[in-house]
């Protein structure tokens, strides 16, 4: 039998994270929940040790203080064999584009936070050796649209983050997966008019990401890999006219 | 706005629904609305129970584990847990539900408004038997706990109250200890209907009974039917590493609806009469506890089964000593007039909680039709004779009794009590239908 796993996750009161969270678990895995409230994690933990009965801790952690980061890595034991990094923020585009705080708050979230952390613990991992960085980006990030190009660019540069850091660590036997959801039925969606053929489930997308951990891209489905491919293959005169 | 159903898939209704992921979203929302509300589950109930046009609160988000105590089997739970998790989880360590409906796939929380039972309610009544205490909220949005020593009424009425109570939060329920995850079936074939119902007092120190009846065979053949009987299997019984069964998880989809015309009087006789043939052939079997307890669980949305426009379950109870008269008049009235119950299950009751939980003394019927105007007019007549026999019928089933027969089937007394102790804002499309 394998020693057992630790899976760190980052975001960890997100629907896909608790999903996540779940999926793991009931694989074995301890798990290391970092939040930015530490107490909104107490029930959560609580389900999670009596359904599947493994180790689990909460931390604290701010995405935005990167000045915390080191603190906060040094205080995982065992350092994490895999980590997750389920932090997003989706704002609200409209209001977003008027709002310079806004947009900050939703660009760094999105991309400046997940990416510094990463990058400290990449290092801790390539230290040691192995490792599995899996970080969650998303179909906006694609390519920018008016309806989301403030989230969309934050995501966009988390996914060539991501695609960098894999290509530095692939030498050192760390694998580092990009995760590409459309769209998913969580707190984060709530409310917005989703096509039903194009969503899925926090849960679905859990077990995807524990089939598919190590690879280097996962989209959620095939339906949104076809789709992206065709948004990016139309030309630039003709998409900025697009009212998408 | 969405379009739900119960189980059956009728009636429909446009709804305007929405589900919490904590109790403190759940609260604000109560604080923030101005409509009447009804609390929902995993949607098991077949009729309107779990829906209100206006607002239904989807439950299924809270669905935490709160405290497991392994020396005496309490769960606490919150009220969106499934049956199937709970299973998932205790029965490994050698716990399981002490009591089960049909189906793994129904909420703590929606058991316990419909006061399920199971095969083994003769010996140790529905679920609300073992609910220690219920966390529910008031109509001043305040939680409150419940039980049979502190606020007894509302706990009380909550058992079986169909969410009338207000919405339930979190429960503290007892689990059984169980050696392996394994019944011993027996079948005893029954000839008739007379028969039938003596098995069940044949058998009464049987754990589980339930009997399958073949509701269109005649003659002398009439009421024929199968019981099955079932213990848990102890550990000495069994000699194999596989004490404590998975559950199945490949389960069968229907991708569509079958078309409604594949279910009739003829394709179900056919079917009955194979069934009655391959199950009268092994009387002795050991079954795991989800086939032998959730056989219909394999299929995944079996309510497809019926076509698109859905169908209906009728279940009635009538008193011991009216149920041979009765359940022969309405055997009779379905094999006239109905076009086909795929599923006719019979069970002897013991005593029961009272108040609006459904079971008390007497046999108890449950019957599934396709939703044509037919069936629904045999419903109306089936309902008349419960009536005369002085039965009553099952809130968690119903989508088409109407105010004048639930009259009959509840004193006012009863009524009047409840009006005290229900939250003036729940109510659902079955309340109202009813006026309940």
């Amino acid at each position: 039998m394998k020693p057992t796993q630790t899976l760190l996750i980052i975001g960890a009161t997100s629907d896909i994270a608790v999903s996540a969270a779940h999926q793991f678990a009931s694989n074995g895995y301890n798990l290391q929940l970092a939040a930015r409230n530490k107490d909104d994690l107490d029930s959560m933990i609580t389900d999670l040790k009596i359904r599947h009965r493994v180790n689990v801790s909460a931390f604290q952690l701010d995405i935005l203080d990167y000045e915390s980061f080191e603190q906060f890595i040094d205080s995982l034991t065992p350092l994490p064999d895999a980590i997750l990094c389920a932090v997003g923020l989706l704002g609200d585009q409209e209001h977003a584009q008027k709002d310079i705080i806004e947009s900050a708050k939703i660009m760094r979230t999105n991309f400046e936070g997940p990416s510094l952390f990463l990058n400290e613990i990449a290092n801790k991992l390539e230290e040691r050796g192995t490792g599995t960085i899996i970080g969650i980006s998303s179909v906006a990030g694609e390519r920018g649209r008016s309806s989301n190009y403030i989230y969309g660019s934050g995501k966009a540069g988390f996914t060539a983050f991501l695609s960098g850091l894999r290509n530095r660590l692939s030498k050192s036997g760390i694998n580092v997966t990009t995760v590409i959801p459309g769209y998913v039925d969580t707190r984060m969606t709530q409310g917005l008019n989703l096509p039903l053929l194009l969503t899925s489930s926090p849960k679905v997308l859990a077990y995807k990401i524990y089939r598919k951990m190590g690879q280097s891209v996962i989209y959620c489905s095939r339906r949104w890999y076809v789709i992206m491919l065709l948004i990016k293959l139309i030309p630039e005169s003709i998409f900025k006219k697009l009212n998408i | 706005m969405k379009n739900l159903s119960g189980w059956g898939r009728f009636p429909v209704f446009s709804v305007n629904e929405t589900s919490p992921s904590s109790k403190s979203e759940l609260i604000s929302l109560l604080k923030e609305r101005n409509t009447k509300y009804i609390a929902r589950g995993n949607g098991r109930s077949y009729g309107d129970s779990s829906i209100n046009q206006s607002l239904t609160i989807t439950m299924t988000k809270l669905n935490r584990f709160i405290d497991w105590n392994e020396n005496s089997g309490e769960l606490v739970a919150e009220s969106g847990v499934l049956l199937s998790d709970v299973i998932k989880t205790f029965l490994p360590l050698g716990w399981f539900p002490y009591v089960t409906p049909g189906t793994k796939f129904v909420t703590l929380g929606g058991a316990i408004a419909s006061d399920v039972h199971g095969k083994n309610h003769h010996l140790e009544g529905s679920f609300g038997n073992y609910v220690n205490w219920i966390e529910i909220i008031d109509e001043t949005n305040q939680v409150l706990r419940c039980s049979k020593t502190k606020n007894t009424e509302l706990f009380n009425w909550t058992i079986g109250g169909m969410g009338l109570t207000g919405i339930i939060t979190k429960c503290c329920i007892r689990l059984r200890k169980v050696e392996t995850g394994w019944i011993n079936q027996r079948t005893i074939v029954n000839n008739n209907l007379r028969e039938t119902l003596n098995s069940f007092d044949d058998n009464h120190d049987s754990l589980y009974s339930v009997a399958w009846i073949d509701c269109l065979s005649k003659g002398k053949n009439f009421g024929r039917s199968l019981l099955f009987t079932g213990e848990h299997t102890t550990l000495n019984e069994v000699d194999f590493t596989n004490i404590y069964p998975k559950a199945r998880t490949r389960m069968f989809s229907l991708l569509f609806d079958l078309p409604s015309f594949l279910l009739n009087n003829f394709t179900v006789a056919i079917f009955n009469y194979l069934y009655f043939l391959k199950n009268s052939r092994k009387l002795n079997q050991l079954v795991d506890w989800d086939k032998y307890f959730y056989p219909l669980d394999s299929i995944r949305n079996w309510n497809k089964l019926y076509g698109r426009k859905g169908f209906f379950q009728f279940q009635c109870i009538l008193p011991i000593d009216k149920s041979y008269i009765g359940f022969q008049e309405i055997l009779k009235k379905v094999q006239k007039d109905s076009s086909g119950s795929f599923l006719a299950v019979l069970k002897k009751f013991g005593p029961g909680n009272g108040n609006l939980s459904f079971p008390r003394p007497g046999y108890t019927l449950a019957l599934d039709f396709k939703a044509t105007y037919k069936n629904i007019s045999l419903a109306r007549n089936i309902t008349d004779i419960v009536k005369n026999y002085n039965g009553a019928i099952y809130l968690a089933k119903d989508a088409l009794m109407n105010e004048e027969d639930f009259a009959s089937f509840i004193n006012n007394d009863l009524k009047e009590k409840l009006k005290l102790i229900s939250n003036k804002y729940c109510s659902s499309e079955q309340s109202k239908r009813i006026n309940l």
